[in-house]
């Protein structure tokens, strides 16, 4: 299994985040060659190989999509169990990455509708509040955390797809059966959502006025 | 309004996302996700091998009795004879050996290993001869993986002793005494490694087979704090 540790930092690039993959995505022949193995004679050890590959990062997604409580576990469990069952027609217009992680976010959107019965899907806000700027100061983690979480649905997917993951606005696209500039426009609100809600948090911890 | 200004990730946002807590997958979830599979028909159990419910405790006792059995223990006078009852010599590491240089002077981890005392009989008496010929083959094949362990560790230099436990036992209380091991998970063996943390203990305990095949291996620090040894 790739590293089970926190995710590696990254290096920094001057233009956004198109660079930030997920580090050493498997070759895309070796998972051909574990699927086809795996679809004919349905044996262990290539299933448990394509679950090593691509496990790590699939649960990531699942879990900041979901939040607290967290059922990743279950979530990442009927993924497979999906995928599993799937796997013999699966035509590889995709990555085989990007097509189980598409899986995991129906799943884990399911499991979502299942307990937040209240919560929509779509943003709060009906009039477009204008961009806050990038934070700059220091962000403690777990807030970090606590504003993904904050976010409607839609937003959280796309910001975890793409800057959590590094995902392309094309494979957010695929993944979620969305447009790319759909991906883009959501990502710029997903964005103001987070900022805002760090802000006010922020705000909170230090005792200071909100600036804007 | 020039919101393509503030089109971008700033560092302290990327950095926090990247270490915001969790999203590692817990250890046993791989063997479940493959059960649930198997329930479902999506696996195939392999048929004729050793899956994780035929290998016996006595087989995995057997295995764990040449994993001990130190072969030829190398010291800095010439190779050693095995002891008599297979005791594996402590060994000082060399300070030659890569990773002895990183654990001059780190902690030790005792590595408890345990399985549940299952039922034993007749793994092997409904197999065709084929079966038990692929089951033979299998299980050396275990055996070897278990010593080879053991000897890469002490190769490392990370190993301060190890032993095989027996299966005479006597359970005292001060209500009773017993001479069965308890139904349920036993005591096999112990590993006493070098580690620099608990993490590092772990990371070399999750390479044992003993966890691959079932069992379970407990690992807890030694605490020097109340030793009697210097």
């Amino acid at each position: 299994m790739a590293g089970r540790g926190p995710m590696q930092p990254f290096p920094r690039f001057a233009t956004p985040t198109e660079d930030m993959r997920d580090p050493q995505p498997p070759v895309d022949l070796d998972d051909r060659r574990l699927v086809e193995a795996y679809a004919k004679e349905r044996d262990e050890d290539s299933f448990r190989a394509l679950y090593r590959r691509h496990t790590d990062v699939i649960y990531g997604v699942v879990f900041r999509l979901l939040g607290e409580p967290s059922d990743a576990d279950d979530v990442v469990q009927e993924t497979w169990l999906i995928a599993a069952r799937r796997l013999p027609e699966f035509r590889w217009e995709s990555r085989l990455r990007t097509w189980l992680t598409a899986i995991a976010v129906n799943c884990a959107r399911n499991r979502i509708r299942r307990r937040r019965t209240h919560e929509g899907d779509g943003p709060g806000e009906v009039t477009e509040l204008p961009a806050p700027p990038p934070i700059d100061h220091a962000i403690d983690p777990i807030d970090m955390a606590r504003a993904i979480d904050s976010l409607p649905n839609g937003y959280r997917e796309v910001l975890v797809l793409h800057d959590v993951h590094g995902h392309t606005h094309d494979e957010v696209a695929e993944i979620l059966g969305i447009a790319t500039g759909t991906s883009k426009s959501q990502l710029a609100r997903a964005r103001g959502a987070l900022r805002r809600w760090l802000g006010r948090a922020g705000g909170e911890r230090n005792d200071v006025k909100r600036s804007q | 309004m020039s919101n393509d200004r503030n089109n971008h990730l700033s560092d302290s946002e990327r950095r926090a996302m990247q270490s915001a807590p969790g999203g590692t997958p817990p250890a046993g979830l791989e063997d479940r996700t493959v059960a649930a599979l198997k329930s479902e028909g999506l696996i195939h159990t392999r048929k004729g091998g050793l899956r994780m419910k035929v290998i016996t405790y006595a087989a995995v006792a057997a295995a764990m009795i040449l994993s001990f059995v130190s072969g030829v223990v190398v010291t800095k006078t010439g190779p050693a004879e095995p002891s008599g009852t297979g005791v594996m010599q402590a060994q000082q590491p060399e300070a030659t050996t890569p990773v002895a240089a990183t654990i001059a002077g780190a902690n030790e981890y005792m590595l408890l290993m345990i399985q549940e005392k299952g039922d034993d009989a007749g793994a092997t008496a409904e197999m065709t001869p084929e079966e038990e010929a692929a089951y033979a083959e299998q299980y050396a094949a275990i055996v070897d993986e278990y010593r080879q362990w053991a000897l890469d560790r002490q190769a490392e230099g990370r190993l301060v002793s190890a032993e095989k436990l027996d299966d005479a036992v006597i359970r005292l209380t001060a209500e009773s005494k017993s001479s069965t091991l308890p139904e349920g998970r036993v005591l096999g063996g112990y590993f006493l490694i070098r580690a620099n943390s608990l993490e590092e203990a772990e990371q070399i305990a999750s390479t044992h087979p003993h966890i691959r095949y079932g069992g379970e291996v407990e690992i807890r620090p030694i605490d020097h704090s109340t030793g009697v040894r210097e």
